[in-house]
């Protein structure tokens, strides 16, 4: 057998494995509910350690940057390594902002960023131009992934479109029935092979000459080049554009939508942390990747048709023991489906929960959600592959490049709103929109040369902005400065002006909040209204998760469901209905309608909203003493503790939690027949993104009995909205 | 209310060291001393990777959040 066919065989055989384990995947831990956009969309939120870590490995850690770092440092020397240090700053990064975002995240159940800025700064408008922005910067992620796919498939031996379209079905399928469990599953492979492919790139560069030999004849390469700024080290004028890129990358790492995808996933604050302790364990997997550019590059291996993307599969094809460089392409290849599968899940997510349910469906059921995801993921997947197949290749750099850019201008909104809820969301719309245009008006400035200065085309020729003596600056830092201190500027004038921002339905023990933490159980009972002393009930309410049930839909984390305690019995009462939300129901009585055992806590599913007559999810959750209420939008559903339930608005400042803690004293009055419906805060922050409705409670209901504010303005969906 | 109190949650500072050091591109920008024949300014960066590693896990360590209070 040939050493193609050797190469060949090897990668058959090792992708026709991987699919058929990506087809598997959906019954990899499977969920009780795998029909919901939790289970699909984050797995569930129950990936382990391991699994977390393998995911994000995979989804930050793409064929792109395997392929396009290594194809950087062959063609520009130093400059293409800043890919290194921005990845290692951003571990300590996602060590502080991921964690503070998965326990946001966790607590309202948000998915993308998108839905956090909305509910952050009480503006469904500023979420969904952020989720639009991450759409739109994800897109051509997706196509350089595919590219360097097709870098692969080419030399390989698959030229031409239908290898390429091939993958990308089987890939589309994969994601299609098993969400993000496919690519989690397949990242373990993939980080296995690759691995492997490192080993085996060490030995190789130890049988060819060494890093010395390797280092002396690149060193000697660069001199000679016309160029000035490539080479081993910086041009004194280098480091501003350098630095800034590096920065401005790690930057929008956490503001890309498919970053915070794998850590949604994961099961609590300590894997996020644990994650963030190993992830550089990545970069030095890169930082040798970058470096093989540089033996490509000693050895004089020449590209295919001039596309630097392939210098790394020739280089494998040309000094690894064949049936090895049929792992390393297997490996290159799962590297660049995985992104593209997690890329594609995590702007769908952003499209469904932040214009599909605000715009188009408020009342879109878990189900309809994850359907909706499903598809809008298959359109991301397949857009990006005509989008390289019908436009010249060179474009979806391009446009790669302009993402960068302008996912960058969400950092204000998106990553410091983890920090601080201090901007005010006209300010940051400003800025946004301003920085978009500032950023994508300097891209199309630059002209691009060839390396003898020589203006080759008039646009898009990268990302330097040239700012006089040599020095550049990266186009997305200058333009995110520009956003940023125009939203610092209008936010002071808007504040000093008293125009109060929107409302921010985060509070700051959100952003500590873990799986099992204690203060969330806390929060939950002060907000409910369940008092934690002078009240014998409260004394049998243990302190299990909290958080754990709430948006969750049966998942594996979910406290254990006691159905048999929870036995919905229909209230008379139930004509009375008065919805409360313009969703008339169907006539049926819809399952909320099942008044939980006295002196229990129910906790509604917060998406169970009761517009189908269907009974909706939260009916399996957990119940009786379990205490297991979701987040502290999950509210006491029945008469028993009415007077909890009420009232107070919680809106806003913390403290006003307390108050009704303090209200909270009944508990042993029996089930009012006329409660029509529980009060489900959790509706109100659902709909509008926001507990903004919650001041509309406002009655306080006779002792023992619920009232449930009859109007239509509730929850008010554009009150905050800009 | 308040955020929960964290006990030595100004450990965390520690984590500007493996933030910044990376970015130390003016003074690292040499070829010696080389290690195995790799450049200085390529082989910092590796040890910036180990050093970040050690630093996250020890502020790990330090903040650690007891799950059960």
């Amino acid at each position: 057998m040939s050493d193609r066919a050797v190469e060949v065989g090897v990668f058959a055989v090792l992708m026709t494995g991987m699919v058929l384990l990506g087809f598997g995947a959906a019954r990899w831990r499977a969920p009780q509910d795998p029909h919901s956009l939790e289970e699909w969309g984050v797995g569930g939120r129950a990936f382990g350690n391991w699994t977390t870590w393998f995911l994000i490995g995979g989804s930050m850690y793409s064929a792109y940057t395997f392929i396009a770092v290594p194809a950087l440092t062959y063609g520009v020397g130093v400059i293409g390594f800043f890919a290194v240090p921005f990845a290692i700053i951003t571990t300590p990064l996602t060590f502080v902002l991921t964690t503070r975002a998965w326990s946001v995240a966790r607590r309202h159940g948000y998915l993308t960023h998108s839905e956090f800025t909305s509910a952050r700064f009480g503006s469904p408008g500023l979420g969904a131009a952020v989720a639009i922005t991450g759409i739109l910067a994800t897109m051509p992620y997706v196509a350089v992934q595919l590219l360097s796919l097709q870098a692969v498939l080419r030399t390989v031996g698959f030229g031409g479109e239908w290898p390429l379209l091939a993958a990308v079905s089987v890939v589309s399928i994969c994601t299609f029935r098993s969400g993000l469990r496919a690519p989690a599953l397949l990242s373990v492979l993939k980080d296995v092979l690759m691995a492997w492919m490192l080993l085996t790139a060490l030995i190789m560069v130890a049988m060819y000459g060494g890093w010395d030999h390797t280092f002396r004849v690149a060193e000697a390469h660069f001199a000679a080049t016309p160029s000035t700024v490539d080479g081993l080290v910086l041009p004194d004028t280098g480091h501003l554009g350098f630095l800034t890129l590096v920065i401005g990358s790690s930057l929008a790492i956490f503001a890309y939508p498919h970053a915070l995808v794998g850590m949604l996933a994961a099961k609590d604050r300590a894997t996020v942390r644990r994650n963030a302790a190993a992830l550089p364990i990545y970069c030095l997997a890169l930082a040798l990747m970058a470096m093989l550019g540089f033996f490509a590059l000693a050895k004089g291996v020449t590209p295919v048709d001039r596309d630097l993307n392939t210098v790394i599969p020739r280089m494998i094809h040309e000094y690894f023991p064949s049936w090895s460089a049929g792992v390393a392409y297997a490996a290159l290849s799962v590297a660049a489906l995985i992104p593209a599968a997690v890329m594609s899940i995590a702007a769908a997510n952003a499209f469904t929960r932040s214009l599909y349910r605000p715009y188009l469906r408020p009342n879109a059921s878990p189900a309809t959600e994850a359907k909706v995801s499903r598809w809008v993921s298959l359109i991301v997947k397949f857009g990006a592959a005509a989008l390289i197949l019908a436009i010249d290749p060179e474009f979806s750099v391009d446009l790669q490049l302009i993402g960068g850019v302008i996912i960058l201008q969400t950092i204000p909104a998106a990553v410091l709103g983890l920090m601080t809820g201090w901007f005010h969301r006209a300010a940051l719309m400003t800025g946004l929109i301003t920085g978009l245009t500032v950023g994508v008006g300097m891209l199309y400035l630059i002209p691009k040369r060839d390396a003898t200065g020589r203006v080759v085309a008039e646009h898009f020729g990268g990302s330097s902005w040239p700012i006089g003596d040599g020095r550049t600056i990266y186009v997305g830092v200058a333009a995110l400065l520009v956003n940023l201190i125009l939203a610092t500027a209008l936010t002071a004038i808007l504040r000093a002006l008293g125009r109060p921002g929107g409302h921010d339905a985060t509070r700051p023990a959100d952003y500590y909040a873990d799986a099992d933490d204690s203060h969330i159980k806390r929060l939950d009972e002060l907000i409910d209204g369940l008092p934690r002393r002078n009240s014998p009930s409260a004394a049998g309410i243990p302190t299990t998760s909290a958080a754990a049930a709430h948006g969750s839909t049966g998942g594996p984390h979910t406290p254990g469901p006691t159905t048999s305690t929870w036995q919905p019995t229909a209230p008379t009462g139930t004509s009375t209905s008065p919805e409360r939300h313009a969703t008339p129901t169907t006539g049926t009585p819809p399952a909320w309608q099942g008044t939980p055992p006295a002196s229990t806590r129910a906790s509604p599913e917060r998406h169970g909203t009761p517009t189908t007559g269907t009974p909706p999810a939260w009916q399996g959750t957990p119940p009786t003493g379990t205490g297991a209420s979701p987040a502290w939008h999950g509210a006491p559903t029945t008469g028993t503790n009415a007077s909890g339930l009420h009232p107070t608005p919680i809106a806003g400042s913390p403290g006003h939690g307390a108050s009704i803690g303090a209200a909270g004293h009944d508990f042993n009055v029996q089930p009012n027949p006329h409660l029509a419906r529980p009060v489900d805060l959790a509706d109100v922050t659902d709909d509008s993104g926001r507990p903004a409705g919650l001041g509309h409670l406002n009655d306080p209901p006779p002792v023992g009995r619920a009232r449930i504010p009859a109007n239509d303005t509730f929850p008010p969906h554009n009150a905050g909205h800009s | 209310m308040a955020t929960p109190a964290r006990r030595s949650r100004h450990w965390q500072w520690l984590l500007v060291l493996p933030t910044t050091a990376p970015l130390l591109t003016p003074f690292t920008n040499r070829i010696e001393p080389t290690l195995l024949g790799v450049p200085f300014f390529f082989w910092y960066q590796f040890a910036c990777a180990l050093f970040a590693i050690v630093v996250i896990t020890a502020v790990h360590l330090l903040t650690r959040e007891e799950p059960h209070e």
